[in-house]
């Protein structure tokens, strides 16, 4: 018998871990639910949801380190297994918001010096707008190494102090920081590839929309379970799952984008990317999407991408059987997931190797 | 200084919350890896809520290290009323 919500219709219940691949089934339940709920809880004091969102990351951050699977372990002068070092620099200001707050931007740098400029990829972390860290994602080194490239990654506010479109504006800032010192850097800005995760993802793609809108197209955009849509009539808005799924969604862009917004579609692409027309995909940088299948955004992005294949936008979709949101990483080490990474890298090595962009 | 009890009570009630589990199905032997058959983020959670029911703050908090061997809830508490001292 079917589920039902409070008001009588059908719920699509994937709690079950039968759900999921069998290597994706110890890490089903995992998800940063608990931080977005304590996060949201306005009955507790601000200060006291920041303290203990710090400790949330620095818990995640020392798991990570625990089971070897984070080679990065600080913020600031990270020494990167002899590679390089992860340099945490301030930016502020972009075209949209010159005004905007000084924050940080890291760009792992490597040690050895070389004649030819590198590629770079240009990382914006996910974590529910919340839990951001450096530290939390090991493919920045092992990228790094692979591609001989430079990685950038912008931090940028959390929900707790701000709202769209201060993140987005945060990431521009940083994409510019990197252009503006790409000569610095040794970084060939002709060869970026934008990657996120999640809210990561979500920024990615928007980000890519954002950088059209001033001429500025990149070698591509890697995505992983990007969050595209904020109106919940989806069939797989339907799939109710604890970790995460639409009504966690809900609460979290409730304050993302304030409820005078919310679910209306009022707010551009850059905002959700699938708020876009047609009309506005024509000439985004080739798009490279992996959902899960029991993800609450995979039809919306499904539907984003017929529309960025109706605008003749290079795109390719990858649909995981047996994976959820953010499954696929949260259960590093797995073979699924090294199966999932190994994709991402090729994306990725697609881009750097071959212009795609049409 | 927390009694036996109250240790206890404080992660029987944050594992239950953490893993999303009935507490009727918790024992002190009860295996985190084999009984409750979920990994990583969660054991976040149950340290953040440990530290919650407990009252603890700054310093005095529970940290990923002091409980990154335990096996069992037993090992959870025999480690926090060591750290903490219980009567």
């Amino acid at each position: 018998m079917p589920l039902e919500d409070g008001y009588g219709r059908a719920v699509d219940d994937r709690n079950d871990a039968t759900w999921a691949h069998p290597e994706l089934r110890d890490f089903w339940a995992a998800g940063n639910a608990d931080v977005v709920h304590m996060c949201c809880d306005e009955s507790i004091p601000i200060e006291k949801r920041r303290k203990r969102l710090e400790k949330m990351i620095k818990l995640s951050s020392d798991m990570l380190a625990s089971q070897g699977v984070n080679p990065l372990e600080g913020k600031d002068t990270t020494d990167a297994d002899g590679f390089g070092t992860l340099q945490a620099f301030r930016c502020h200001g972009c075209p949209d918001e010159p005004e905007g707050a000084e924050h940080e931007v890291y760009a792992l740098i490597p040690e050895k010096k070389s004649r030819r400029k590198r590629p770079a990829i240009f990382f914006i972390m996910g974590g529910c707008f919340f839990m951001q860290e450096p530290a939390l994602y090991p493919e920045l080194l092992r990228w790094a190494k692979q591609f001989n490239a430079i990685i950038v990654t912008p931090r940028y506010s959390t929900l707790l102090d701000a709202h769209y479109p201060t993140q987005l504006d945060e990431c521009h800032a940083g994409y510019q920081w990197m252009l503006e010192n790409a000569e610095e850097l040794g970084i060939d800005p002709d060869r970026v590839v934008l990657f996120g995760l999640s809210t990561g993802a979500q920024l990615a793609i928007a980000l890519a929309f954002r950088l059209k809108r001033y001429g500025i197209v990149p070698r591509g955009c890697v995505v992983a379970d990007p969050m595209v849509e904020d109106r919940g009539t989806y069939e797989s808005s339907k799939i109710v799952r604890d970790a995460a799924d639409a009504r966690l969604s809900h609460l979290m862009f409730y304050n993302y984008v304030g409820p005078e917004n919310l679910g209306l579609g009022y707010i551009g692409p850059e905002a959700f990317p699938n708020h876009a027309t047609v009309e506005e995909c024509e000439g985004l940088c080739p798009l490279f999407i992996h959902v899960g299948e029991s993800d609450q955004d995979r039809d919306p992005v499904i539907d984003f991408a017929g529309k960025c294949y109706a605008a003749k936008v290079p795109c390719s979709t990858h649909v995981w059987f047996g994976a959820a949101h953010a499954t696929l990483w949260n259960s590093r080490g797995t073979a699924m997931s090294e199966r999932f990474f190994e994709v991402l890298h090729g994306d990725i090595r697609d881009c750097l190797t071959y212009d795609l962009r049409r | 200084m927390f009694t036996v009890k109250e240790i206890e009570r404080a992660v029987v009630d944050a594992v239950a919350g953490a893993y999303g589990v009935d507490e009727e199905t918790l024992t002190m032997q009860t295996s985190y890896q084999d009984d409750l058959e979920t990994k990583s983020l969660k054991v976040v959670a149950m340290i953040m809520m440990t530290n919650e029911n407990l009252g603890l703050e700054d310093d005095d908090e529970v940290e990923f290290e002091d409980v990154m061997n335990c096996q069992t809830l037993q090992d959870t508490v025999d480690v926090l009323v060591a750290k903490y001292g219980a009567e």
